[in-house]
């Protein structure tokens, strides 16, 4: 039962991005935050320092994958934390693209 | 008061006979065909004009993430008044790759008749949704002159890193597994003396990071 759950989960789509100017938006389309980075930094080259997060080392930061975030949790991370970083790639399961 | 005098120098005829898809800039009186779109539909102002205030904006003195940002202007219009400003430039040729593309679906709800566009595989259409374009891609960058420069600030070191806003060559900026190939439009770049080297990994997409 219980893992029918987390696949229902990892199927939902729970995000939107635009790729053009990097904004991201609830499912719902409610704005979330515009990803901005200042520094060119790269995901593989970063340290892991959580099950989920990885170690920025240009600015010390902590990095949050979004592919295994609920909407809620996201949402959650955001109001406590506005300038949170965030990592989403195109391609994760829980993203999907506008235009 | 320079863009004023500038506009003097350019200045275009008004033509009084609007058609659908023209516009009449506020600033030279031009009016313009916008039918492929180059103006954005609540601009007033031609792209030459735009382009030309360009020249004369100061925020573009102002650092972005620490680095110098560099002006891009487009147009014969604005790189002749670039030149009679005596500006240092860097001129290329700007025809967009046909390598670039977007893919998308419009759809229309049964009921309340709004439309939407999506642009992804991912994304399911109940009944209540009716296709109004099938899947298509088109290509998202057009630029409305094949005339493009930089204008290379005169103090500007080789080997210095800048931030160019609006890129001129063509890069891709990253691959979406469902076949969208997006183009570079912002980077930094190291001024060689001669040209600019573009470093596609300071913006490229892929993993959003920020």
């Amino acid at each position: 039962m219980f893992g029918e759950i987390v696949i229902f989960e990892r199927i939902t789509f729970l995000m939107k991005i635009n790729p053009s100017n990097k904004e991201l938006y609830t499912d719902s389309g409610a704005f979330l935050k515009r990803l901005h980075c200042p520094i060119s930094v790269m995901w593989k080259d970063m340290s892991e320092n959580g099950s989920n997060t990885r170690m920025c080392s240009g600015c010390e930061k902590t990095i949050h994958d979004t592919e295994h975030l609920s909407d809620a949790e996201l949402k959650h991370l955001l109001a406590n934390d506005p300038q949170a970083c965030l990592k989403i790639n195109l391609n994760q399961d829980n993203v999907k693209i506008i235009h | 008061m320079l863009f004023k005098k500038l506009l003097n120098i350019f200045r275009t005829k008004t033509n009084s006979h609007i058609i659908k898809g023209e516009i009449t800039c506020t600033e030279c009186g031009l009016v313009y065909d916008n039918t492929l779109g180059f103006f954005k539909k609540e601009a007033n102002e031609c792209p030459d004009c735009q382009y030309i205030k360009i020249l004369t904006d100061k925020s573009f003195d102002e650092m972005s993430d620490n680095l110098r940002v560099i002006k891009t202007i487009r147009g014969e219009r604005a790189i002749q008044a670039a030149k009679d400003m005596g500006l240092k430039l860097l001129e290329l040729k700007a025809e967009v790759s046909d390598e670039f593309k977007v893919k998308y679906k419009k759809l229309q709800h049964r009921k309340t008749g709004e439309i939407i566009t999506i642009g992804d595989f991912r994304e399911g259409n109940g009944s209540e949704w009716k296709t109004l374009v099938n899947w298509t891609s088109r290509n998202p960058s057009k630029f409305f002159s094949p005339y493009a420069a930089y204008v290379i600030p005169k103090d500007l070191k080789k080997g210095e890193c800048v931030l160019i806003n609006d890129v001129i060559t063509n890069h891709v900026s990253g691959r979406w597994n469902q076949g969208d190939v997006y183009r570079l439009s912002k980077s930094e770049a190291i001024w060689t003396g001669e040209d600019f080297y573009i470093d596609v990994s300071s913006y490229a997409i892929g993993d959003f990071i920020g």
